[in-house]
């Protein structure tokens, strides 16, 4: 079929620039969810701090990053990051600019975003897990920290593993909207062979396989994680 | 900042007219659609739950805006075709290919909500069912709905949240929805302050729904059926 | 690779103190306005505005650099420091200059109407377009002017102009209004072939040519570029660029919007 040469390799067809724009997609991805699954946990414990206004800024955080829409919090941190930064620099050094790169901006949205959702799979897993195994730890003679570590998190996992896994397969499709601000991810370059070729369908219909692809490989890993954090569950030593 | 507000209230009013309707629209018709995808996932007829279940596959699996984009200029590339089929009408409007989307992903998760709420209900109420001599349908009715419909308040709540989100995609295909105003005026004024108004509009609506929300599972309480597998 | 350099620049933002002592200049654009800047094949930006930049840029003996960016946030992504000019066709206008500068004007950019052939639009005065459905792309001067002149007419904005054709294409809209120049490209190429202009060629009343931007506080990079401007033209290279592009001169000023629409 002759439109299947539009992907073709090179400058006769789009396939290079596809795959570029699957690369971008990818380190998107890739570099957001670490920085997430780090906040995610800092702002769960935040939740259950004593200190009430640990507890309100992070429920506050929260409501915010969970209610607004993606792309409206992909455009604000743009701008306004970028502005917050030059009249902060400015005050120490008036000569300096520095320029934060459209791909950090995004990383950092998608970021605060994602840990807003993974607070809330942390809290629960760590519900699900139950005061009991602390308490037990703690007659044991085990510290805060070691109790947290080697008891209580092992068994979080069990319960944090699907939940985190939707949130990947999310933040795999939500990537795409750093295209509205310029960054030149898959759907970005997508629409530049649509603009030079007009065959919306083919090329929207291709980026739809590609993300179902990316969506089965990570099913396929995570099942994988989930049958190895199950597994020493099951059955004694 | 509230200058930007005053002098703007008309388009304020109708950027929240659309993100309402289109939210409100997307959730009742996708929860309709939902019903016989999830009635296809349950079904012992193995064609259709696997058509049902590749349906929810793709949906779930491919972005909101590509699918949305796939509705608006994907099928305006047929316009020909669908001209002589007298459906053009229809997808030649932004609102309404932005509507379909959003109806046909939301009935996607729906149908998840759905399917899942239906095989927790314990295989003795239903058996009971069948003994007192109830049809199929009355005993979706009478004893497998109401008993669902409680504990899957919680995550129709949530979906009606996420789709609240998902509308501000429509403003990229021309309608002028919340996010859509916020646009228009910040390429008059470049002024940041827009966002945090439509910011705002979006934490209300979503405030509402969620007391909302409250309301109603409170008094569904007597719905929470307690026993277990 | 993107990834490295991703993670390198969010552990350490990139800092750059003054551009205007650099060797380089960076020169913002949009990518999606043929002949003016578009894309080739490999994925380069090309057209008339890069053409003009590189003649700047070898006149004021620096080396351009070019990045690409959405329309809609080009002017802040300019005030960011991202690039250090906009040539992008960007109409001079006061509203404009209260954020950036511009330089002295480059050429002069005036709007029609395109529609489809035989598809009942007969004229582009606002009392032949009453009802009809005008598309055209955000944050630019051709909004203000259906804003202003048009009121009976339903106006629609896209993020890209060619998002506007494709639906002018399909019937969505019932005419685009957008340069002169950018369509003209396009009714000569097959995807055109729909389509024909109607009326005639207007800029908005605020429309004081397109101009290159620089940030305000960016006073040398200003002087270089409209020195730089000054020569080429005196010394034919202009000439050369613009005869490759156009056969017509583009210098022009056409009518103003309420010359022709009031």
């Amino acid at each position: 079929m002759e439109l299947l040469s539009l992907l073709a390799y090179g400058d006769t067809g789009w396939g290079d620039e596809l795959l570029r724009g699957l690369g971008v997609t990818l380190a998107l991805a890739f570099t957001t969810a670490p920085f997430a699954l780090l906040l995610s946990f800092l702002i769960a414990w935040g939740k259950a701090s004593k200190n009430p206004v640990t507890r309100v800024f992070s429920n506050g955080y929260t409501t915010i990053f969970r209610s607004l829409p993606e792309l409206l919090t992909l455009i604000i941190i743009y701008y306004q990051l970028q502005l917050v930064i030059n009249y902060a620099i400015h005050l120490v050094l008036p000569d300096a600019n520095i320029s934060i790169n459209a791909f950090a901006a995004g990383v950092l949205a998608l970021t605060l975003v994602f840990s807003a959702l993974g607070s809330e799979v942390v809290r629960s897993a760590h519900q699900a897990v139950g005061k009991g195994q602390a308490e037990a730890a703690a007659a044991l003679g085990l510290t805060r920290r070691q109790s947290f570590f080697k008891i209580v998190l092992p068994q979080m996992w069990r319960h944090c593993v699907p939940a985190f896994g939707n949130l990947w397969l999310i933040l795999l499709k939500d990537t795409a909207l750093v295209s509205i601000i310029a960054i030149s991810d898959l759907v970005r370059y997508a629409n530049m062979a649509i603009a030079t070729t007009k065959e919306p369908f083919f090329f929207y219909s291709v980026l739809a396989v590609i993300f179902i692809v990316l969506a089965f490989l990570s099913s396929l890993v995570q099942s994988h994680i989930e049958r190895r954090t199950s597994a020493n569950l099951q059955g004694g030593r | 900042m509230l200058s930007h507000i005053t002098d703007n209230i008309d388009l304020w009013a109708e950027g929240l007219k659309n993100t309402v309707s289109l939210t409100l629209l997307g959730v009742i018709f996708g929860f309709f659609v939902a019903l016989p995808i999830a009635a296809a996932r349950l079904s012992k007829s193995n064609i259709l739950s696997r058509i049902a279940y590749a349906y929810v596959y793709l949906v779930r699996g491919t972005p909101l805006l590509v699918q949305i984009f796939l509705l608006y200029y994907g099928l305006g590339q047929f316009h020909n075709e669908l001209k002589s089929i007298g459906l053009w009408w229809f997808f030649r409007d932004a609102f309404n290919c932005g509507l379909t989307a959003f109806v046909l992903n939301s009935a996607a998760y729906q149908a998840e909500i759905l399917r899942g709420g239906i095989l927790a209900v314990p295989k003795g109420a239903i058996e009971a069912g069948s003994a007192l001599g109830l049809t199929k349908l009355q005993i979706f009715r009478k004893i497998i709905l109401p008993i669902t419909l409680g504990r899957m308040l919680p995550a129709f709540g949530n979906e009606f949240v996420l789709l609240l989100k998902a509308s501000a995609l429509i403003s990229i295909i021309t309608v002028r929805d919340v996010m859509g105003q916020a646009r228009f005026l910040y390429a008059q004024n470049f002024d940041l302050s827009v966002y945090y108004i439509a910011a705002l509009n979006y934490l209300i609506i979503v405030l509402l729904i969620e007391a909302l929300w409250r309301k109603l599972e409170g008094r569904n309480v007597w719905l929470h059926y307690a026993g277990g597998h | 690779m993107k990834n490295l350099s991703g993670l390198a620049v969010i552990l350490a933002a990139t800092l750059a103190t003054g551009a205007i002592a650099q060797d380089t200049v960076r020169m913002g654009t949009e990518g999606y306005y043929p002949p003016f800047n578009y894309f080739d094949a490999a994925g380069e930006v090309i057209g008339f505005d890069v053409d003009i930049g590189n003649a700047l840029c070898a006149e004021m003996n620096v080396t351009c650099e070019w990045v690409t960016t959405d329309w809609a946030g080009i002017i802040p992504a300019l005030n960011s420091d991202k690039f250090d000019t906009i040539i992008a066709s960007m109409s001079i206008t006061d509203e404009r200059s209260e954020v950036v500068t511009f330089t002295n004007p480059y050429y002069f950019n005036g709007a029609r109407f395109i529609t489809v052939t035989d598809g009942g639009v007969t004229g582009a005065l606002p009392a032949d377009l009453e009802g009809k459905i005008i598309g055209t792309q955000e944050s630019t001067l051709e909004v203000e002017v259906l804003q202003q002149f048009f009121p009976d007419s339903e106006m629609r904005l896209y993020p890209k102009l060619d998002d506007a054709l494709l639906d002018l294409e399909t019937g969505r809209l019932d005419v685009v209004y957008a340069s002169q120049f950018v369509l003209g490209a396009w009714l000569d190429k097959e995807d055109g072939a729909c389509c024909e202009f109607v009326g005639e060629t207007s800029r908005s009343d605020g429309n004081q040519g397109t101009g290159i931007a620089v940030r305000q506080d960016d006073a040398e990079l200003l002087a270089n570029l409209n020195a730089a401007l000054a020569a080429i033209i005196a010394n034919g290279t202009y000439e050369e660029i613009r005869s490759k592009y156009f056969e017509f001169d583009v210098m022009t000023e056409p009518k103003t919007a309420s010359e022709l629409f009031q």
